[in-house]
């Protein structure tokens, strides 16, 4: 893997992905939202028993039964949750023993109705105050929300032990923002031998729910439905995996069209918008030197998303409505609504038409909405009609150029903030990671060589970069880049690197680096090598996709390297190659080489475009990765001259 | 009627030998010197072994026979006297031919007018042209690729000219006087030098007679067809009509998969090196000894690469362009990698000048054209 893209790839996961997704947890208001009932009844035990009974033991873990009951009323919806699981060894117990609850601390109310231990023996161990642990939800850095989290840590397990649980978590609609919809996965990472999904609805409600599922066969009522599905097993688990697109989940949903999600989500979005004393002002000052709406657009965002710092108060009354762009203008903070909220606010102040959008940032594929919903969505951005051309920009992305959309949410799964708009996906880069890179090699006259680079990061791919570059100091980030250098060239010599373009948002990044190997080769010797496209050959590793068992989408890599290797006077060229002209359905790679009696120049063009690509296309990927992989290479024969 | 007639010229020529051999004995006897022999000359032989080693010799024996009688010529103080010179005459060309050949014979000529023989100027006339006409024929030839028949009429042309320049010689050799020059061996005899030119001259009596055996042996391949591997492994599309398919086993390489023929003696092979060496290996084999091989100049190599058909094998070929003692030479090797397997076409040859550039890009079209089926 590419170190660098993939340590600023995780640190952008977390810092945006994660902090985003919580926005839709309100503020607690005490732990008393909190009951352990404990009513001790043996019914629970006892179908426990009966379902561990007709089930085969395993050595893994087992989810015995999994219900899940919603009772969805005009101002409320409860949904009552019984899981029993069964542990068959002391390795599953160690691994997924506790049982933790996330729940809105300020529009949910959670009651344990009863928790236990069963022993393989028969004993059964209620759980006590003392081994429920209830705490704030772990925000990330500033994030700010009413999630919390209650843990079960179930007592006395052992090999063959149960654990059973059955819970009511009663939402208020009245203090939620959202439009209530939710989603049963109907896979776990553990086989599942019942898993029960039930609704039933106040008459005045119409609801929707999905229907032809595999695994689940329904019966509806009236005003209700009930599922049931058996021996479901656990999917193949593999890494990169977009589980949320892979996986069948029942949603069920009072919204009964996108646009009741729009109207709900534009509405809460426009209440920000009234406030809005300051936006002219600082609209005018900001495009005051702006030459068009092109210039006045890259003001604009630059100021949003630079001179604005993310912090995300995601508490009651602010889980989809953004805070008063005035108040945003004001305090120069907020998270991806804020942000988006002044953005729009200030594209509307110059001219230039603008709109929010909902993003998924774990789903694209359409398919994984079936049905309306607002629990799909996490993160929001803006998209403006630019010279005639929509134009999506992430305004919490401080360090991709206005010209790019954040690589993170290319092609998720959206919903602009229109009326009349539907599910779609947001605009993907043909080749999302875009690198060129110019070496010159220098022998002198002891063998040893001496090393210019430069690699210039273009687009959402410098924006990435920048991410992870910036905000370290000198030292850390000189540390970082000799890493990187390390793992893709060499761990000779003692690179220096500059930089340039780290302290705005063009759309260029460039590496320089200059680096002196010690007699690499005897002068008097003939030269006859194969050296690797080291960096051709360190982004193909980055993207190749491992997954086995499901598809995915591949993000698009164009890079460009140019190669020149000066003899130095010590050698006389004798043979270069090889010229490649490899084209693949999937992409292309072509590589000239120009020799010269004392120098050659390599120059080498890697083309695979971004693509959606089926579980069957998958092996037939990874060989044409291979074989572009084992093609890039330089070969040189030259003669020595003494 | 040449005003040089045969009665006349010895008056106003260069000195007679004869007259010129008492002279130089005549100043030996009053310096006290010893008495130098006569120069030791060839002796005259028959015209028809004159042929039969030229022509069996492929023309080779042609100027080992120049450089003896100019070495005689020269041993009497006449010309041509630089040896060597008259040596590499046959690789002239026409024009050469027009001036040196007369040249050549005129002091034989000269010497036969001196000593009574007819000059045969009609004779002498005749073989000039015939030899500026057979010329004309071998530098086509080395710039043109042609039918066997024609190289091999060619050779016998000029084997017949050369003859005809013999017969003088030995004409004007039978009619010089005693004690003139000393003969040397038998009358029909080759001298050591000479016998170098037979095993030359069955290298290329062998070469033909393999060229004859293997075209007789192989099955015309058809433009636009395309040969198919028996075992599945690679198919060759038969880009023009110059090649021919040899039996495989009959005089092939019995390491090669299959064996092809082309113009200019060229033949083409396929080998199997899987698991044995790498596309890599075989390549930088080829060019490695492209640069290195004493007989070829190598001016360049150069590898491409592309996919082949099954996408995930790679073809990689090879052109390396020279010279091979003096004419253009071009190696083409074609290899088919992946999935364990290593399958190479190869190919190299060397034609006349102005045939080679289309013989070279139908080489190299159809070594680089193969791929998997």
């Amino acid at each position: 893997m590419n170190a660098g893209r993939t340590m600023f790839a995780n640190a952008w996961a977390v810092g945006v992905l994660l902090l985003l997704a919580l926005t839709s947890v309100p503020r607690a208001q005490d732990v008393e939202r909190v009951q352990l009932a404990q009513t001790e009844s043996d019914g629970i035990i006892r179908e426990a028993r009966k379902l561990s009974a007709e089930t085969a033991p395993s050595s893994g873990v087992d989810q015995l039964l999994v219900r899940v009951h919603y009772q969805i009323g005009e101002d409320s919806v409860e949904t009552r949750v019984r899981r029993v699981v069964r542990f068959g060894s002391q390795e599953a117990i160690q691994a997924e023993a506790d049982h933790s609850i996330v729940f809105d601390g300020f529009s949910d109310r959670l009651e344990i109705r009863q928790a236990a231990s069963v022993s393989p023996d028969g004993s059964v161990r209620w759980l006590t105050e003392k081994d429920l642990e209830v705490d704030d939800y772990p925000d990330d850095y500033q994030v700010y929300t009413d999630s919390k989290i209650v843990s079960l840590l179930y007592p006395a397990l052992q090999e063959g032990s149960l654990t059973v649980i059955d819970y009511v978590l009663v939402t208020d609609l009245r203090s939620s923002e959202h439009l209530w919809s939710e989603d049963v996965f109907l896979q776990s990472e553990y086989p599942r031998h019942r898993l029960e999904v039930s609704a039933a609805w106040a008459p005045d409600l119409a609801v929707q729910w999905t229907r032809d599922l595999p695994f689940l066969s329904c019966e509806e009522g009236m005003r209700s439905v009930a599922c049931r599905g058996e021996d479901i097993p656990a999917p193949v688990i593999e890494a990169g995996v977009d589980w949320y697109d892979e996986l069948p989940a029942f949603v069920i949903t009072v919204a009964q069209d996108w646009s009741d999600v729009v109207k709900r989500a534009r509405d809460a979005f426009d209440s920000a918008l009234t406030q809005r004393e300051q936006i002219g002002p600082l609209a005018r000052s900001l495009t005051s030197e702006s030459d068009g709406e092109e210039e006045a657009f890259a003001a604009l965002f630059d100021h949003v998303a630079r001179g604005v710092r993310y912090v995300s108060r995601s508490t009651a009354g602010n889980l989809i409505t953004p805070h008063a762009v005035d108040d945003t203008a004001t305090s120069r903070y907020g998270d991806c609504k804020d942000k988006s909220a002044l953005l729009v606010a200030l594209l509307q102040e110059a001219g230039t038409r603008a709109w929010p959008v909902l993003v998924s940032t774990e789903r694209s594929k359409l398919t994984s909405a079936p049905l309306a919903g607002m629990h799909y969505f996490d993160h929001m951005i803006v998209c403006a009609r630019l010279r005639g051309e929509v134009r999506c920009v992430d305004p919490t992305d401080a360090y991709t150029d206005p010209e790019h959309l954040t690589a993170s949410v290319q092609g998720a799964m959206a919903l602009p903030l229109l009326p009349g708009a539907q599910l779609q996906l947001l605009p993907a880069s043909t080749y999302r990671w875009r690198l060129e890179v110019d070496t010159e090699l220098r022998f002198d006259e002891k063998g040893g060589q001496h090393e210019r680079q430069v690699r210039r990061y273009l687009g959402e791919y410098a924006g990435l970069m920048r991410a992870g570059y910036a905000p370290m100091d000198v030292k850390e980030r000189q540390r970082h880049a000799e890493e990187s250098y390390a793992d893709v060239v060499s761990s000779m010599g003692e690179p220096t690197f500059t930089f340039e373009g780290l302290g705005d948002l063009s759309p260029t990044l460039v590496v320089s680096s200059e680096n002196h190997f010690e007699e690499l080769v005897a002068t008097g010797e003939d030269i006859f090598y194969t050296e690797p496209s080291v960096w051709i050959r360190s982004e193909l590793a980055s993207v190749y996709p491992e997954q086995e068992s499901y598809g995915t989408s591949f993000p698009g890599l164009q890079v460009t390297a140019r190669y020149r290797l000066d003899y130095g006077g010590s050698w006389r060229h004798r043979f270069a190659g090889p010229v490649l002209d490899l084209q693949h359905r999937f992409g292309s790679f072509k590589q000239s080489v120009e020799q010269h009696d004392d120098h050659i120049e390599f120059t080498s063009t890697l083309y695979v475009p971004a693509r959606e690509l089926a579980v069957q296309e998958m092996e037939s990927f990874r060989e044409f990765m291979n074989l572009f992989y084992k093609q890039a290479k330089l070969r040189v024969y030259a003669k020595s001259r003494q | 009627m040449s005003e040089h007639s045969d009665d006349s010229v010895p008056q106003d020529g260069a000195p007679a030998l004869d007259e010129a051999a008492k002279s130089v004995a005549a100043a030996d006897a009053d310096t006290g010197t010893e008495t130098k022999e006569p120069p030791k000359w060839q002796a005259p032989r028959s015209w028809w072994i004159d042929f039969l080693v030229l022509f069996l010799t492929f023309g080779a024996y042609f100027p080992f026979w120049l450089y003896a009688r100019a070495r005689e010529m020269g041993a009497l103080g006449r010309e041509p006297r630089r040896a060597i010179l008259w040596f590499l005459m046959p690789i002239g060309g026409p024009l050469v031919y027009a001036i040196a050949v007369p040249r050549f014979m005129e002091p034989y000529a000269d010497l036969g007018r001196e000593h009574g023989v007819d000059g045969r100027d009609n004779v002498r006339g005749f073989i000039v042209f015939w030899m500026f006409v057979a010329s004309i024929g071998a530098a086509v030839s080395s710039r043109i690729e042609l039918p066997m028949w024609m190289y091999v009429a060619i050779v016998a042309a000029i084997a017949a000219g050369a003859t005809g320049m013999s017969a003088v010689v030995n004409g004007t050799k039978r009619a010089l006087p005693e004690g003139l020059v000393r003969w040397r061996r038998k009358k029909s005899g080759l001298g050591v030098f000479e016998w170098l030119t037979v095993p030359i001259g069955l290298v290329f009596w062998l070469g033909l007679g393999l060229a004859i055996l293997t075209g007789a042996n192989s099955t015309p391949l058809v433009a636009g067809s395309t040969y198919e591997d028996p075992e599945g492994r690679f198919a060759i599309p038969i880009t023009d009509g110059n090649w021919s398919l040899v039996q495989q086993g009959f005089l092939a390489d019995e390491e090669a998969e299959v064996e092809f023929a082309g113009p200019a003696l060229t033949s083409l092979y396929v080998f199997d090196y899987s698991g044995e060496l790498s596309v890599d290996e075989v390549i930088d084999y080829h060019v490695q000894n492209a640069h290195d091989y004493a007989l070829t100049s190598v001016r360049e190599c150069e590898e491409t690469r592309r996919i082949a058909k099954d996408e995930v094998s790679v073809i990689a070929t090879v052109v390396c362009e020279g010279r091979s003692m003096g004419d253009p030479w071009v190696l083409v090797a074609s290899v088919i990698g992946g999935e364990g397997q290593v399958l190479e076409f190869y190919a190299e040859t060397t034609a006349a000048k102005i045939s080679f550039p289309t013989l070279r890009d139908n080489l190299v079209a159809l070594v680089s054209g193969w791929d998997r089926p």
